[in-house]
């Protein structure tokens, strides 16, 4: 069933149309919300309850749109929400080991060498781990451009930060991670 | 590197994190679609049954003491336990909402002198003592959880039950462990819409919230989904476990899906 028709089966009533879209999104909208709020219970509930907003809101939806950024944009918003009233981004100082909080530090900071910062540890944990470290706003961002695809105006409304510190921070960031992907201890 | 390399490297440390297989959102859904009265349920389900959310305390409070009268009743009668293990199913889904009372089962609004009363509780013993009868370990809850006094052990066949009550009293806390499976009676089913699938650590379990309560008067017990009767049902080691949390008192609050899950993580089997 293709999204246009399952919302459209939706829109009249039918509980296999929502059936379908969480089928479909449920794995990558957990994701998302975890990268945000990195609490697996918490991630699921903040989609579970997307994909209520979805039932309550459907006829909202415009159908000549893609239903994805619709509903990702109320993944992310509710993670957000709710991480920020967690309050679960973590002192890097208290909780990071220094391989994790320097590589948090360089996602952020053009003055650090990320070719230092994997030694001795598996990059794709490293990665999610300081991702983790960083402030709900900026897991957000990464969620926002990396992981959903959103183009970086969409990301400056989305953030209410200015477009160009979305774009130099990715830039950087994008820049940096390059040169850690190319060391031999990032493969 | 490319957008889509990063993209492609955080997909895969997610993968490994939650693995998408494991991700089944839809009973837990449609529960909160139910539990919310959303009439796309209603209408394609046929919900319209279901009573509304918020009962009299004192009613939900006689339909709870019934409920669990009858759930003690169950567990010490050896064919009110069913067999699950074969299909690794925790709670045996309901057919319906709703089913109907054996005449003995049904609550008049003024009490019967002559009515039968209740069984009491097994007495409480120690966990010593129950492992002795039973012959199997215990696990236990490394400390009393916040706002519970420890009671104790009961012993119902073959099953352990471990007891705390909150602190003025109106809140339990029970966890039930057996060899041979949990009671899968009428009462304890659940519309499968409220099954939710979670994880205990590694191991596979379901929550439920929500109970048949019977309402005064009425002929049939019905499914109250915000009953305040949260339950956890997993496998370990041969034993089947059940931890439920039964009552809304404020000091308890605190303890959901979540804190369950964790509760249930901390078991431990004392030497």
């Amino acid at each position: 069933m293709e999204d246009q028709y399952a919302i459209s089966r939706l829109k009249q009533g039918d509980s296999n149309g929502l059936e379908t879209l969480v089928s479909r999104y449920q794995a990558q909208a957990v994701h998302a919300a975890y990268i945000i709020v990195y609490d697996r219970p918490l991630a699921e509930d903040v989609v579970q309850t997307a994909f209520v907003k979805v039932a309550e809101r459907i006829h909202q939806f415009d159908d000549e749109r893609p239903f994805a950024p619709w509903f990702f944009r109320i993944v992310v918003n509710d993670a957000l929400k709710l991480a920020r009233k967690q309050k679960r981004n973590v002192s890097l100082e208290e909780h990071l080991d220094e391989p994790t909080a320097q590589l948090a530090k360089w996602l952020t900071d053009p003055g650090l060498q990320p070719e230092q910062l994997v030694e001795q540890k598996e990059t794709r944990q490293i990665i999610l781990k300081a991702i983790s470290s960083l402030p709900p706003g900026q897991r957000a961002v990464i969620v926002m451009r990396y992981f959903l695809d959103m183009s970086m105006l969409d990301m400056s409304v989305k953030t209410g930060r200015p477009l160009s510190t979305i774009k130099w921070w990715l830039r950087d960031a994008r820049k940096r991670l390059r040169g850690l992907m190319d060391t031999p201890q990032g493969r | 590197m490319d957008n889509k390399k990063i993209r492609s490297i955080l997909r895969d440390a997610l993968e490994e994190e939650i693995p998408s297989s494991q991700v089944q959102l839809w009973p837990a859904v449609r529960a909160s679609l139910v539990a919310g009265k959303h009439k796309l349920v209603q209408q394609g389900e046929k919900m319209n049954t279901v009573k509304p959310h918020r009962i009299p305390r004192l009613t939900f409070a006689i339909s709870t003491v019934v409920a669990i009268a009858l759930l003690a009743v169950a567990l010490a009668t050896p064919q009110g336990r069913a067999f699950a293990q074969n299909i690794l199913q925790f709670f045996k889904p309901a057919e319906s909402t709703t089913f109907p009372l054996q005449p003995s089962q049904i609550v008049t609004s003024e009490p019967d002198p002559s009515a039968p009363t209740a069984e009491p509780p097994a007495p409480l013993i120690s966990v010593a003592e129950a492992e002795a009868q039973v012959g199997f370990g215990i696990a236990e809850l490394p400390l009393v959880p916040d706002g519970f006094n420890y009671l104790g052990a009961r012993l119902y066949g073959n099953a352990v039950n471990i007891e705390y009550e909150t602190q003025g009293h109106g809140g339990h806390l029970v966890i039930q462990q057996s060899q041979e499976g949990l009671i899968q009676s009428e009462w304890d089913r659940v519309p499968a819409r409220a099954i939710v699938p979670v994880k205990i650590g590694e191991l596979d379990g379901e929550f439920a919230r929500g109970t048949f309560v019977v309402y005064a008067g009425e002929t049939s017990a019905t499914w109250n989904p915000d009953a305040p009767i949260l339950r956890l049902r997993w496998v370990k080691d041969d034993v089947w476990f059940e931890m439920t949390k039964y009552g809304d008192v404020q000091a308890i609050e605190y303890l959901d899906q979540a804190g369950l899950i964790e509760l249930a993580e901390s078991l431990v089997i004392k030497p």
